[in-house]
C-alpha cells in the first residue's frame, strides 16, 4: 500500500514547477506591482503603480479593447461552434472525412494563423483581391482595414478561426455522450424538432458550452502574440501594453507593467468565477 | 411518406436518426459543411501559394511568377533558419523529456490513487491553463536574472515547463487511470525487482500514452513565443521568434515558407494521432497551441 | 382506446440484414401486449416504428385502421417510456412530468392539476419539487411513467422499462403497470426479454426472433400450443422426442404414441414435446408408455425433478418430494395423449 508520503514524493517535481515557477512568478509579479523591488532599492510597497495605470487613459482604452475582442471572439466562435457541432452530429456520407478536415487546425499554432490572416485580410490581401475581381473595389485602400486596425478585427478573425474548431470539437464529444435518446423521448411526448432543441438538447449541452467558452474567453483576454502581430499601433490590447511597459527602458514602468499583469490576471480570475457561479445557478441541479 | 417531406422546420438542426429527416434541412446542412471546410482550409491556401511565389502583387489572385527563392533563402545562413531550428528543437526536446520524466510519477499519483488534497492538486495543475502566460513570465523574470538564467537556453527550457507540465500530467493521469497496477504485482511475485518491473512491465504498457503526452509537450514548447521572447531576451532564437520577425516585415514569401516549416511537427502530430487520438484532454491541449 | 395494427412492417438497414421482417399483428384497443424475444431481435425497432421514431422500410403502421406512416413522432399521440428513465436533469420532477403538456401549450393550472394526478397515480405524491438526481431508480422510473401518462396518449409504449431495476422493485412496478393499465384502459405495448414478465403481465404476447414474428398468442398458448420447437424451448420446454407423424399416431425410437392435439399438422417428421409436470410415473405398460432409468434427481423444494434416460432420449419428469425415487431405478412413464404437443421438426425441413 502506498503511503501518503510516497504519493507526495511522486508529485513533488511537478509541484516544484507549479509552485516555484508558476505561483512564484505570480507572486513576484504581485510584489513588483506593489513597487517592491529590492534590486533597485525600493523596499516599501505602495500602490503607486496602480494609481499610475488607473489614471492613464491608455489603460482604460486598452482594457475596453481587450474586453471587446475577448467577448466578441468568444461569442462568435461559440455560436459558430454550436452550429457546426449540430450539423456534424447526424450521420451522413463522408462524415468522418468532414470531421477530420474540421479539426485540422487544432494543432496549428496561432502565429501561423496570424500570418495567414495577414495574407488574407489586409487591404492587399487575397480577400481584397477577390473583391476587386468581383468589381466591388478598385484600389487596396477601398477595402476596409481589417488587420492592424484599432478595433482588433483581424485579431478576432484569427481567434474565431481557431476557437470555433476548439469549442466545436468539445461540443461534438458532448453531443455524442448525450446521445439521441432524450430527444426521441421528448418527441414521443409531443415536442416538435424546434422544441426538442430548445427545451432538451440545448439545456443538456449548456454545461459543455459554458466550460468551453470560458476557456476561450480566458485565453482571448490574456493572449499576447496575436494582438502583437495583428493589432494596430494604438490602441492595443492590455497584455501588449503591459509588455511594452515592461520592455521600456524606464525602470519605473516595470512596476506599472506588473500592475497591469495583475489586473489582467485578476479580471480573468474574477470573470471565471462569476461565470462559474452563473452557470451553476442556471443549471441548478448540476 | 409524403407528409414527412412537408414537415420542414426552419432550423433543421436535429441530428441522430436521419429517418425522421427533413429534405430542406439537407441543403442547409451541406451549405454549412461547405462553409466549415472552406473556413478551416482557407488560411492554408495563401501560405502555400506565397511560399512558392516570386512576386505576387495586388490585384492578381494567383502568383504571377512562381519560384523557390523563399525556400532557397531559408537554406542560406543569412536566414538564421538553422539557428532557430536548432534552438526550437533543443528546447522542445529537452522540455519534453523533462516534463515526461516528472509527469509520469505525478500522473501515476493522480491517476491511480485517492488522497487528501487531490482535488486541490488537480485544480492547481490546471491553473496555468487558464491564467495568461504573460503575468507569470514577467514576474519570474526578475528571479531568472538574479540567478543568471535569463538569456540562456536553460532559462527558456525552465519556463517552457510551466505551460507544458499541466497537459503532460493530465494526459498521463488519464493513462494511469486506465492502468492496472496488478501487472506489476504479478511481475514482483515472479521475482522482478523494481527497476526491471518498471522497464519490462510498466513502461511498455503506458508507452502509447507517454508518446501522446510527449507529443503534446513537444508541440506546446515548439509553439511558445512570449515565454521565449522575454526570458530568452533575444539571445535564444526559436522558430516562432524568427517567424514573427518575417511576418511583420515586407517579405511575405519568406514568411510563408517559414510558417510551413514551423508547421512541420503539427502536421506530423496530425498524421500520428489520427489513429490514436481520443479524449478531450487531448483536444484541450490542441486548443492552446 | 386505440387499436394498433402492423401490416407487413419491415425495416432494413443498409449494411446489415433486416432488423424487422414482414411483421403483422394487431393490438386490440385497451389491451396490454408484450413484445418478447432475445436481445437484438428487433422488438425495440418495432416499438420505435410504432412510436414514429423510426420509419419502416415497407409496410404500414395503423392506429384505428388509419395509416400513420407519414405522421412524425411528436404528432402521433403516443408516449414512450425507455429503459433508462431519462428524466431531464435540469428540471424538477414536476416539470418533467408536465413536459408533454407544456409542449402542447396547456394552461399552467391544468398542467399542475394533471401532474398532481399522475404523481399520485404512480404513488409518488408531493414530489413535484424534487430533483431527479435525488431519486432512487424505482422512483425515477415511476416519474418517467407519470410523464408519459400525463399526455393521455392513445398508445403507451414501454421499452424494457423494468430491466434496470432489481428484483423486488420489478415486482412492485409490474403490479403498478398492470393496475394503471386496467384503470385507464389504455392500449399498452411493452418490450421485454424476460419471458416470465411477459407471461405475467400481458393479455397477449408477440414472440419475435431475428425480426420475425414467431407466434402471437395468449400467454397460455405458448405453453399449450407452441408453434415450433424453438418457441417451446424459449418457454422452458424440454422433453423433445423426434418421430414421424402419421394421422394421430407418432412413431419414434422411444415408442409409438397416440396424440390428440395436432392442429392440422402435416404428416412427416415431427417433434413431440411434453411438459415435465405432465409426465406421470405409472406401474402399467398401457399405451403411450416409456421405460427408462433415473439418471439424476434434483430436489427443488416443492417437488423433485428427475432426469430419466429412456431409449437414448433424455426426459424430465417431476415427482412428489415425499416419495422420491432413487437414482438407477427403472421406471415406467406415461405420456398422456392429450398432453403431448407436436411441432414440425425443423431439422428435416
Amino acid at each position: 500500500m502506498e503511503g501518503q508520503g510516497r504519493i507526495w514524493i511522486m508529485l513533488a517535481p511537478v509541484l516544484v514547477v507549479i509552485v516555484c515557477l508558476y505561483l512564484g512568478g505570480l507572486f513576484l509579479g504581485l510584489l513588483q506591482s506593489l513597487s517592491y523591488m529590492p534590486m533597485i532599492g525600493q523596499t516599501v510597497p505602495n500602490l503607486q503603480a496602480y494609481r499610475a495605470i488607473f489614471g492613464h487613459v491608455e489603460f482604460w482604452r486598452s482594457l475596453a479593447l481587450t474586453l471587446e475582442v475577448a467577448f466578441g471572439a468568444t461569442l462568435i466562435s461559440t455560436l459558430l461552434a454550436v452550429v457546426c457541432a449540430l450539423t456534424l452530429r447526424g450521420s451522413f456520407r463522408g462524415r468522418r472525412f468532414v470531421i477530420f478536415v474540421f479539426q485540422l487546425n487544432l494543432p496549428i499554432p496561432h502565429l501561423v494563423g496570424g500570418v495567414a490572416i495577414i495574407m488574407l485580410f489586409t487591404q492587399s490581401g487575397l480577400v481584397a483581391r477577390m473583391a476587386r475581381i468581383l468589381g466591388l473595389i478598385d484600389t487596396p485602400s477601398d477595402f476596409p482595414a481589417l488587420v492592424f486596425d484599432p478595433r482588433g478585427i483581424g485579431i478576432m478573425l484569427e481567434y474565431v478561426w481557431k476557437e470555433t474548431v476548439f469549442i466545436g470539437v468539445i461540443l461534438l464529444a458532448v453531443l455524442h455522450s448525450i446521445g439521441t435518446d432524450y430527444e426521441e423521448l421528448a418527441a414521443s411526448l409531443g415536442a416538435n424538432p424546434r422544441q426538442q432543441f430548445r427545451y432538451v438538447l440545448l439545456p443538456l449541452m449548456m454545461p459543455g458550452i459554458l466550460s468551453a467558452s470560458i476557456i476561450v474567453f480566458a485565453f482571448s483576454f490574456g493572449a499576447f502574440e496575436i494582438p502583437l502581430l495583428l493589432g494596430a499601433t494604438y490602441p492595443v490590447t492590455l497584455p501588449v501594453v503591459a509588455y511594452r511597459a515592461y520592455t521600456d527602458a524606464d525602470l519605473s514602468s516595470r512596476s506599472q507593467a506588473m500592475a497591469m499583469s495583475v489586473v489582467i490576471t485578476a479580471i480573468i480570475t474574477l470573470l471565471t468565477y462569476v461565470y462559474m457561479r452563473l452557470s451553476r445557478t442556471y443549471l441548478r441541479s448540476r | 411518406m409524403r407528409a414527412a417531406a412537408t414537415e420542414v422546420p426552419a432550423r433543421a438542426r436535429r441530428g441522430g436518426e436521419a429517418d425522421s429527416g427533413v429534405r430542406l434541412g439537407r441543403v442547409i446542412r451541406w451549405a454549412i459543411i461547405a462553409g466549415m471546410v472552406v473556413g478551416v482550409l482557407l488560411p492554408f491556401v495563401p501560405l502555400l501559394l506565397w511560399s512558392v511565389s516570386f512576386s505576387w502583387r495586388f490585384p492578381s489572385l494567383f502568383p504571377v511568377e512562381f519560384s523557390l527563392r523563399a525556400w532557397r533563402y531559408l537554406g542560406t545562413p543569412a536566414s538564421k533558419l538553422g539557428e532557430a531550428l536548432l534552438g526550437s528543437l533543443v528546447v522542445a526536446l529537452t522540455v519534453t523529456i523533462i516534463s515526461v520524466i516528472i509527469g509520469i510519477p505525478a500522473g501515476r499519483a493522480l491517476g491511480l490513487y485517492r488522497f487528501k488534497g487531490k482535488t486541490a492538486m488537480e485544480f492547481l495543475i490546471l491553473a496555468p491553463v487558464i491564467m495568461p502566460g504573460i503575468a507569470v513570465i514577467m514576474g519570474i523574470h526578475v528571479l531568472f536574472i538574479r540567478y543568471g538564467l535569463s538569456d540562456t537556453p536553460l532559462g527558456v527550457i525552465l519556463v517552457h515547463l510551466i505551460p507544458t507540465t499541466p497537459y503532460v500530467v493530465t494526459v498521463l493521469a488519464g493513462v494511469f487511470a486506465n492502468y492496472d497496477p496488478d501487472y506489476e504485482d504479478q511481475a514482483r511475485v515472479l521475482g522482478a525487482n523494481s527497476l526491471r518491473t518498471f522497464v519490462r512491465v510498466t513502461l511498455p504498457m503506458i508507452f502509447p500514452g507517454v508518446a501522446v503526452a510527449g507529443l503534446f509537450g513537444f508541440l506546446i514548447s515548439w509553439n511558445q513565443y512570449v515565454l521565449t521572447l522575454i526570458i530568452g531576451g533575444g539571445r535564444v532564437i526559436t522558430l516562432p521568434l524568427l517567424l514573427f520577425g518575417f511576418a511583420r516585415s515586407g517579405d511575405k514569401a519568406i514568411a510563408a515558407a517559414l510558417a510551413l516549416v514551423f508547421l512541420g511537427p503539427a502536421i506530423l502530430m496530425i498524421i500520428l494521432t489520427t489513429r490514436y487520438l481520443t479524449g478531450s484532454s487531448a483536444i484541450g491541449a490542441f486548443g492552446r497551441l | 382506446m386505440t387499436t394498433v395494427t402492423l401490416e407487413r412492417v419491415s425495416k432494413h438497414y443498409e449494411q446489415s440484414t433486416a432488423a424487422v421482417r414482414d411483421l403483422s399483428l394487431e393490438v386490440p384497443a385497451g389491451k396490454l401486449v408484450a413484445f418478447l424475444g432475445p436481445s437484438g431481435c428487433g422488438k425495440t425497432t418495432t416499438l420505435k416504428m410504432i412510436a414514429g421514431l423510426i420509419t419502416p422500410t415497407s409496410g404500414e403502421v395503423k392506429f384505428d385502421n388509419r395509416c400513420v406512416n407519414g405522421i412524425p413522432a411528436h404528432r402521433r399521440d403516443v408516449a414512450m417510456v425507455f429503459q433508462k428513465p431519462l428524466l431531464f436533469p435540469y428540471m424538477t420532477v414536476g416539470e418533467n412530468v408536465g413536459f408533454g403538456l407544456r409542449m402542447r401549450a396547456q394552461p399552467r393550472w391544468r398542467i399542475q392539476e394533471r401532474v398532481r394526478e399522475m404523481l399520485s397515480l404512480v404513488r409518488l405524491p408531493d414530489c413535484e419539487a424534487r430533483w431527479p438526481r435525488l431519486l432512487s431508480g424505482g422512483q425515477e422510473q415511476r416519474v418517467a411513467l407519470a410523464r408519459a401518462l400525463v399526455v393521455e396518449p392513445r398508445v403507451l409504449l414501454l421499452d424494457e422499462p423494468l430491466s434496470q431495476l432489481d428484483a423486488n422493485l420489478r415486482i412492485e412496478m409490474r403490479e403498478l403497470i398492470v393496475r394503471i393499465q386496467r384503470q385507464l384502459g389504455i392500449t399498452m405495448i411493452f418490450v421485454t426479454h424476460d419471458q416470465e414478465e411477459a407471461v405475467m403481465l400481458a393479455d397477449r404476447v408477440a414472440l419475435i426472433f431475428e425480426g420475425q414474428l414467431q407466434q402471437y398468442d395468449t400467454p397460455r398458448g405458448f405453453y399449450t400450443r407452441p408453434k415450433s420447437a424453438r418457441v417451446a424451448r424459449f418457454f422452458g420446454g424440454v422433453n423433445f422426442i423426434a418421430g414421424r407423424k402419421d394421422g394421430t399416431r407418432v412413431t419414434s425410437t422411444v415408442g409409438d404414441f397416440a396424440v390428440t392435439r395436432t392442429e392440422d399438422l402435416a404428416d412427416g417428421p415431427v417433434l413431440m414435446t411434453i411438459r415435465p409436470e405432465a409426465v406421470r410415473f405409472t406401474g402399467q405398460a398401457t399405451g403411450n408408455t416409456v421405460r427408462g432409468v433415473i439418471r439424476s434427481t434434483i430436489y427443488m423444494g416443492t417437488h423433485v425433478r428427475y432426469l430419466i434416460e429412456a431409449a437414448g432420449c433424455d426426459l424430465q419428469a417431476l415427482g412428489d418430494p415425499g416419495t422420491p425415487y432413487e437414482e438407477g431405478r427403472e421406471v415406467s412413464l406415461v405420456l398422456p395423449a392429450d398432453q403431448i404437443w407436436v411441432v414440425p421438426d425443423e431439422r428435416h425441413g
